[in-house]
């Protein structure tokens, strides 16, 4: 008898759970996922659900490396997880020719469309398809301590003045310096945030200039072994084993720069946020990104990308998300968020002419924003991600010391056995 | 009678149930999925569909030479790591069974590695081997010694990690032979010392010939692990410089979960699998107990 009211509550409750599922049910409720690491990413997310509100979104949030595997893992195996899927523009047209994206031609605002910055809508497009809109827009740039140059007796560059990568060695060498004598520079010359990525040292070839990739988008025998990618990486490989003004090992250039012990650093636009809201004790500053004597200007950029999974339950309420992550509304908060400055061209201009961003430090967002016309998508082949992978082994072996003309014939060799099963 | 016959019979498999049902489900299941999938390759143009392909994938594994070398590289990292580190655990473990005063802190000593996850070792000693920055170069630097590059070098990045896997592996496996020490009888071993043998006398003819079941149980898990090695090499070296720490397990996990290339991944793992089983077979007819 004692039995029968617990039991009679448990039914109610249960009773109770069944009809709020029903409720909720009934107006559609809808969770969509999306793996990414991005900062900023839970606030687009919030700000959509205020518009939406039967929409939530679930933000897993993931170190940069795995966005890549988690998703390709799940898309792989035909997975309806995740809805919304994180695209790094060059691997765009991988996950199209893998048919991992959803064509969202109809599913964003045309004046929205029109409104990107050129080289993010043309990452955005596989096979004429409109794939995965930009949520926003990058350069890399040239920063300096202007403490160390003083002290070297450099006139650093005006915030205009593009040096070239021969200004840059030069200063490089006077800024480096062993004032121990221990082995180890206590200053560095010269250093890039992602010394071995291709993201990041596409330029050093490219400005001479020369490709990056056969105009097929699988061939790279003959062209990153050429004579001109040899040229290129010996002054990198220079940079680490010979002159020694950058050094090798996985220390990180951020924070070299942060300790004064790194004179010139080129990296995202992105750092200027951290460089403001945790100030740098030294004087410091911005400069265009570097480019070789003669040849010409080209600048590391470009944005993550949003996709739909074709194989999602919530194809529709996915687009939706990704209309607003890729919109001008969205731009803000990830500008506000972590300094990433927005995809669409007109607030460009709005950004440069705001009188609020006339001055340093505001006027390093509008230089890096100022890098726009230059950006070159990085070569556009849906073996991308074979291509960077065995890159970044052969850019660490050539930091390492390794012989540069040998270590790009491997690369080579290896890109292209990879690039074979594209080619049937 | 009967049915209490009966029931006795089953119960031994009654209490081995769960352990063989979870082995099955959890091991030999995906063994048998690992080796289904090696034979299709996934579609490069529909999401989720995949191609029948016959044994293609082994023959593209056998055919590359970075596949190869991947092989050729774990197959000399084993032979070196697996009796290097068998060997130094048990002369580690001898040391500490010594009846000293305070003897256990430095068992506890020793044992503050293992107590530390293989990631968190893997970073630290990464940072610890830095050519510029790192303490190792730094100690080396005071002693005036030139500086060494460590996992920059492909002469020396190897050795590296082996010896960064045997700061865990060693005192790790040392426990067991330790319990196997501490297991002899004490009137064994005062029976040789009556009869005149010395400390290597015994060890080498009483102390290692009664341990010779957990020695090969100790080299057969030792050399499981080690075929797989994967955290260290994804964590720090990512395969180099020039190919040098590049183990099956690592390019397994290229293959598959950074270009997307299951079938192939499952073939590597699949032919790494044979290779362990092989190695393993070897070894326990070379250390089967002699009665």
């Amino acid at each position: 008898m004692f039995l029968r009211k617990p039991l009679r509550l448990f039914g109610l409750s249960l009773l109770i759970l069944l009809l709020a599922t029903v409720t909720v049910t009934g107006q559609d409720a809808v969770e969509l996922s999306w793996i990414t690491d991005l900062p900023g990413a839970e606030e687009v997310a919030a700000r959509f659900t205020e518009y939406n509100p039967n929409i939530t979104v679930r933000v897993d949030k993931v170190s940069f490396r795995e966005v890549f595997q988690q998703n390709q893992i799940r898309l792989g195996s035909g997975s309806s997880e995740p809805d919304i899927v994180s695209v790094d523009a060059p691997v765009v047209a991988s996950y199209g020719f893998r048919g991992w994206l959803l064509p969202l031609d109809d599913a964003i605002p045309a004046e929205q469309i029109d409104g990107w910055v050129d080289a993010l809508h043309t990452s955005s497009i596989y096979n004429g398809q409109l794939l995965a809109p930009p949520i926003w827009n990058s350069a890399q740039v040239m920063y300096y301590n202007a403490a160390l140059m003083e002290a070297a007796g450099i006139t650093p560059p005006a915030s205009d003045e593009r040096w070239t990568w021969e200004q840059v060695t030069e200063a490089a060498q006077a800024l480096a310096s062993d004032a121990d004598a221990d082995g180890v520079n206590d200053v560095w010359g010269l250093q890039f945030g992602q010394y071995n990525r291709i993201y990041q040292l596409q330029p050093i070839p490219e400005s001479l200039p020369t490709a990056v990739l056969g105009d097929d988008g699988l061939t790279v025998e003959g062209i990153i072994d050429s004579d001109d990618w040899v040229k290129a990486f010996t002054w990198f490989s220079d940079l680490h084993n010979t002159i020694n003004v950058s050094p090798q090992g996985g220390i990180s250039s951020g924070e070299l720069f942060r300790n004064s012990q790194l004179g010139i650093y080129v990296d995202g636009g992105w750092m200027i946020n951290q460089f403001i809201n945790n100030p740098l004790d030294f004087d410091w500053g911005v400069a265009p990104h570097p480019y070789w004597d003669g040849g010409e200007v080209t600048v590391p950029g470009d944005s993550w990308h949003l996709g739909v999974n074709p194989n999602s339950e919530h194809t529709e309420e996915a687009a939706a998300f990704v209309a607003f992550a890729s919109s001008p509304e969205a731009g803000r908060i990830w500008f506000d968020v972590w300094g990433v400055w927005p995809a669409h061209e007109e607030m460009l201009a709005e950004f440069a002419e705001d009188p609020a961003n006339a001055e340093f430090p505001n006027l390093a967002f509008v230089v890096a924003a100022g890098e726009a016309p230059y950006v070159t998508p990085r070569p556009l082949t849906v073996g991308y991600l074979e291509y960077e992978e065995i890159l970044s082994d052969a850019f660490e072996d050539i930091r390492n010391g390794a012989d540069v003309a040998e270590t790009l014939g491997q690369a080579a060799g290896r890109i292209e056995r990879e690039m074979d099963k594209y080619r049937e | 009678m009967l049915n209490k016959l009966r029931l006795e019979r089953w119960t031994p498999a009654f209490f081995l149930a769960p352990a063989i049902i979870l082995l099955i489900v959890f091991r030999y299941i995906p063994i048998v999925l690992g080796f289904e999938e090696a034979l299709y390759t996934n579609s490069l143009s529909l999401a989720g569909a995949r191609k029948f392909v016959g044994l293609n994938n082994f023959i593209a594994v056998f055919e590359d030479p970075v596949v190869w070398g991947s092989f050729k590289t774990t197959m000399v990292f084993s032979l070196v790591v697996n009796p290097l580190q068998v060997g130094l655990a048990l002369l580690l473990a001898e040391l500490i069974n010594q009846r000293v005063p305070g003897i256990a802190v430095f068992r506890a000593i020793y044992l503050v590695p293992v107590a530390i996850s293989m990631n968190v070792t893997a970073i630290a000693w990464g940072l610890a081997l830095d050519p510029n920055y790192g303490l190792i170069n730094g100690i080396i630097r005071t002693l005036g010694l030139p500086r060494q590059p460590f996992l920059q070098h492909p002469s020396q990045a190897l050795w590296s990690i082996i010896g960064i896997i045997s700061w865990i592996g060693v005192p790790y496996w040392s426990l067991f032979f330790l319990a196997g020490l501490q297991g002899i009888s004490s009137d064994v071993l005062e029976s040789a010392r009556v009869d005149g043998a010395g400390s290597l006398r015994t060890f080498i003819s009483i102390k290692l010939p009664l341990l010779r079941r957990i020695i090969a149980f100790v080299l057969v898990s030792d050399t499981v692990v080690n075929f797989t090695l994967f955290a260290p090499i994804y964590l720090i070296t990512r395969g180099g410089p020039q190919l040098s720490t590049h183990l099956v397990m690592y390019e397994a996990y290229r293959r598959g979960l950074v270009y997307g290339d299951i079938g192939i991944a499952s073939a590597i793992i699949s032919v790494l699998l044979i290779v362990v089983v092989a190695f393993v077979a070897v070894e326990f007819i070379v250390l089967r107990p002699r009665h």
